[in-house]
């Protein structure tokens, strides 16, 4: 099979914020582009600060937001705006969801148990009664639990690590071909948290799933996926394999970020105070490099042009400091 | 003397709801001291009880909480008092001048409805006895700026500020006074990295210079591996174990503690980590004898029975474990029912 | 069902007060079945009589019986107040959740027809009609005029409160789940909403009970058919205050007061019984 499982081409969101007269534009996503190949499995992690477009990325590939423009092409055919009900139930067969907060993923009036029942008969998955409980166990089982444990229960009668694991048996009965989890773990408790970051590996290794995994903790993004791209402010400013680009980062951004994550190590993580961005807000409307008011190494051109995507070093870098193909010696400087 | 001591604290929220009666059991038996300029962090899940205990130590004790027992002694510059007992009067003067609070989630100190300034001299107003403008202004600008926030948040609402800006504000407000003690409830939970580093930092510069004393609630360990002196670790109420930061996490003695420390993933490690078996226990209705026998891997039949006493391993090493001594808690069934009737 | 009953009864007093007068209420609806006399005649008993043995709310300047005349007049407000709810009531729920899911062109096509009905003028309206169609006007007939005028609150009230539920995430579970519009209107939306249209059901009735006094007192409804106005209407003609016939005027004015102040204590109470936030508070308790 040559064609990709996922492309996204050239995807923008831009929010209006205010009335049509007075309000302001917030371009949460910037001309994203990426695809998942689809013949071996893979996680994908999408890591970014609070407002860097992540989640506007993952809702706009699962359809719950309409891209400004741009296209999301599933296994060749252009889903970016499907009208037919046949066409979306095809659609969402292939691609599910899993939110982050496991207590609002379910209905807190209706037993949890009910979406798995509605999962495998609106897909068609199965006719008797018998073979729908067949297939309900089967999924739980993946995932580490029994229908048993979860028969007739309400959300608030079962743990966040519990919830979270019954959305995905949901998300798995129609056999997807790709996982879309938004911060499946951060409001997990941290000692069940693992156990929930190993199924995700579990799933890309024996269920064959692609994982599209959206997150602002770096460690386990570091830990399960393999490939990563990082976002800031709606533009993704380096991409490619997680060992490259989380242990020798090149954008300066990324450098910022991996370094002050707060290692579990007790001698300390950071040599230097770091100095903070004053109103945040501000560089969302920037009009070069979004990054230059934090950056140590900002040049003139940052603050006016946007820089493009280059290929560096293995992965896609978005910054001026790399867009020469000779690089300065003056611009060479130390990489992690 | 310790600066703080609680002896055998237990609060619980007792609720009457159509009919049913419930006991949660947040925090129960409670016994530890905070030294004189340390930074002690409590870490444990969401729903272990350790927001409540924060909430106990300030005397922010509303229904359907109810203390039932136990003591929290403070002990600073010649003053020593029983918090519980003091009236509300009382309260309010140790409150914000010796003590003080960064609540969870930055939106509660802050009205909504004034400018940060207003705020600000609210609280200067209230504890203080100048009423020189000038000199509160002086106060406030020198101490915004001190801690690396721009002048201009002062004249901005809450909600034009992010949440980064607002947890900061509230610690700048919370620090303002110079108090004795800083609680600080989940000061950078729902955070950016870099922002949470730059408030980890903040924090520590404000210990060192104004030499107080910190009690830090987060189910983050990775913060208090960058911040905190010693670790106490709670588990469905209880206290399991505290210790020294480094000695927790190379050795951590208690098994939730083990599997706690040992679950953290780490940049730059690929090996396979592996979280606590089970699930945690409702505060209503905690399992029999030790709360982590039914996720233990090394439960025995006494833990399934008795309460382990919460003691001294070695020197400020402190843990509730049959693994490492046979001492039962005092059995008190506790004193709710008689509440109730 | 019967043990919640059962549980409200003995927990809150409001809905024991509510529950009895309404049960009370019904049961002299359903006498009128039985009622010895034709409500439309005249001159069947003596006039004026105060209340007695025979005679237990006494009897009116025409001759009629007034306990068997209110227990016709409680009948008819049962059947106006309850076909006005269940028009209303589900007419508006339903434009409601769907125009508040859906969205785009479909919405706004309700939303025109909804706030096009909010702005017609109801009295005049009412007036006109029931003065016009005073032969053929019942209880139903009525009824349906009057909801008429109600559905579109409940229209825009559904609506608003299913604009926030479908942003919510177990909303798009349920999508993502295979669920099409109806089912996930009616199977999780509809939960939340459920304890405000039975909020509003019982404030239907009242409104309907009330503009029928109004159009009745003015004269202005079929005044042949015993009704709580009609009674007002008709003592009034005949100056029963001026005349000391006080227990011809005071038994529909009591009558009303009772009605209104306990389906108030239903609705309040109906209404806290199912908010969401003490529905779960219970299922945690295993209740």
């Amino acid at each position: 099979m040559s064609q990709n499982l996922l492309e996204v081409k050239n995807l923008v969101k831009i929010f209006n914020i205010g009335g049509r007269i007075f309000g302001s534009k917030l371009k949460a996503v910037n001309n994203v582009n990426f695809s998942i190949k689809g013949d071996n499995p893979e996680i994908l992690a999408f890591a970014g600060e609070t407002g860097s477009g992540k989640t506007t990325v993952a809702r706009m590939i699962l359809g719950l937001e309409t891209p400004t423009s741009g296209e999301v092409i599933y296994k060749g055919n252009n889903v970016t705006h499907i009208k037919k009900r046949n066409e979306l139930m095809e659609y969402m067969k292939e691609v599910q969801p899993i939110f982050q907060n496991p207590f609002e993923t379910f209905n807190p009036l209706k037993k949890v148990d009910s979406y798995l029942y509605e999962t495998t008969k609106n897909y068609n998955l199965a006719k008797s009664k018998n073979e729908i409980s067949k297939i309900i166990e089967n999924s739980l089982k993946s995932v580490g639990l029994t229908l048993v444990e979860i028969e007739g229960r309400y959300p608030n009668e079962l743990s966040g690590g519990q919830l979270q694991r019954v959305s995905v048996a949901r998300a798995l009965i129609t056999k997807p071909a790709l996982l879309i989890a938004d911060e499946p773990v951060s409001m997990v408790d941290a000692s069940l948290r693992m156990s929930i970051v190993n199924l995700f590996n579990d799933l890309k290794v024996k269920y064959n799933v692609n994982v599209m995994y959206i997150t602002h903790d770096l460690a386990t993004a570091y830990y399960i996926s393999d490939r990563i791209a990082i976002m800031l402010r709606g533009d993704v400013v380096e991409f490619g394999d997680v060992e490259k680009v989380m242990l020798s980062p090149l954008h300066p951004y990324t450098q910022m970020l991996i370094d002050s994550v707060p290692q579990p190590d007790p001698e300390g993580t950071w040599k230097e105070d770091i100095k903070l961005s004053s109103l945040e807000v501000k560089e969302f409307s920037r009009l070069g490099c979004k990054f230059c008011e934090r950056c140590p190494y900002a040049m003139k051109v940052c603050k006016e042009i946007e820089p493009s995507t280059v290929f560096r070093e293995g992965r896609e870098v978005k910054c001026h400091l790399y867009a020469q193909d000779e690089v300065d010696s003056k611009l060479k400087f130390k990489v992690r | 003397m310790s600066l703080l001591e609680v002896k055998g604290l237990s609060a619980y929220y007792i609720t009457h709801v159509y009919g049913v009666e419930r006991d949660v059991k947040a925090v129960d038996n409670i016994t530890f001291s905070l030294e004189e300029n340390e930074i002690m962090g409590l870490a444990g899940e969401s729903g272990c009880g350790k927001s409540t205990l924060l909430k106990v130590l300030l005397s922010m004790i509303k229904p359907p909480l109810r203390v039932l027992s136990g003591e929290v002694n403070y002990s600073y510059d010649n003053k020593h008092f029983n918090l519980l007992n003091l009236d509300k009067k009382q309260l309010r003067e140790v409150q914000w001048e010796d003590i003080s609070y960064i609540p969870q989630g930055s939106m509660s100190t802050l009205n909504p409805v004034r400018k940060i300034r207003k705020t600000f001299e609210d609280v200067i107003k209230a504890h203080k006895t100048t009423e020189e403008k000038e000199e509160y202004e002086k106060l406030m600008e020198e101490h915004i700026r001190y801690l690396g926030l721009p002048l201009e948040v002062l004249d901005s609402y809450p909600h034009q500020l992010s949440g980064g800006m607002r947890q900061r504000t509230t610690i700048a407000l919370a620090t303002i006074l110079k108090p004795k003690i800083i609680f600080a409830d989940e000061p950078t939970t729902a955070l950016d990295v870099i922002v949470q580093r730059g408030v980890i930092q903040m924090l520590k510069k404000l210990h060192e210079e104004q030499e107080n004393t910190m009690l830090i609630v987060t189910h983050d360990m990775a913060v208090h591996a960058n911040v905190a002196d010693r670790i106490a670790v709670m588990y469905a109420g209880k206290l399991v174990e505290i210790a020294k930061k480094e000695i927790l996490f190379t050795n951590p003695k208690h098994p939730y503690s083990q599997f706690l420390i040992r679950s953290l993933p780490k940049i730059g490690d690929k090996k396979q980590k592996i979280s606590a078996p089970g699930n945690p226990p409702s505060l209503a209705n905690p399992p029999s004898g030790c709360r982590f026998h039914p996720r233990c891997p090394y439960v025995k039949d006494i833990c399934k029975e008795y309460i382990p006493k919460f003691r001294n391993y070695d020197n400020s090493h402190q843990i509730a474990c049959f693994l490492y001594s046979d001492e039962i808690e005092e059995g008190e069934e506790i004193v709710s029912k008689s509440i109730r009737s | 069902m019967f043990i919640i009953l059962k549980d409200l009864l003995k927990r809150d007093k409001k809905f024991l007060f509510g529950f009895v007068v309404i049960c009370i209420l019904a049961f002299l609806a359903i006498l009128s079945f039985f009622s010895p006399y034709n409500p439309r005649s005249w001159n069947v008993v003596p006039k004026d009589r105060p209340p007695s043995l025979k005679y237990l709310l006494g009897t009116n300047s025409m001759g009629q019986d007034i306990f068997w005349n209110t227990t016709y007049a409680l009948r008819n407000s049962f059947i106006l107040g309850l076909t006005t709810a269940f028009v209303a009531n589900i007419i508006g729920t339903i434009v409601g959740l769907i125009a508040g899911y859906k969205g785009g062109a479909l919405d706004k096509v309700l939303m025109s027809i909804n706030d096009s009905f909010i702005v017609l003028p109801s009295l005049p309206i009412l007036i006109f009609l029931s003065f016009s169609l005073r032969d053929k006007m019942n209880m139903f007939t009525m009824g349906l005029i009057i909801s008429m005028f109600s559905w579109p609150w409940a229209g825009k009230q559904v609506r608003a409160q299913v604009l926030s539920l479908r942003e919510r995430d177990f909303t798009h579970t349920a999508v993502f789940s295979g669920m099409n519009m109806w089912r996930v209107v009616f199977k999780e939306h509809l939960p939340f909403v459920i304890p405000w249209v039975i909020a509003n059901f019982i404030n239907t009735i009242l409104s309907a009970l009330g503009m029928e006094i109004s159009l009745s007192v003015l004269g202005l409804s079929s005044l042949e058919i015993p009704t709580i106005g009609t009674t007002i209407y008709w003592a009034m003609q005949y100056q029963a205050i001026f005349r000391g016939i006080w227990w011809w005027i005071l038994t529909p004015i009591i009558l009303s007061v009772l009605f209104f102040v306990a389906l108030y204590m239903l609705s309040v109470s109906i209404s806290e019984f199912l908010d969401p936030r003490t529905r779960l508070q219970r299922i945690k308790m295993g209740g």
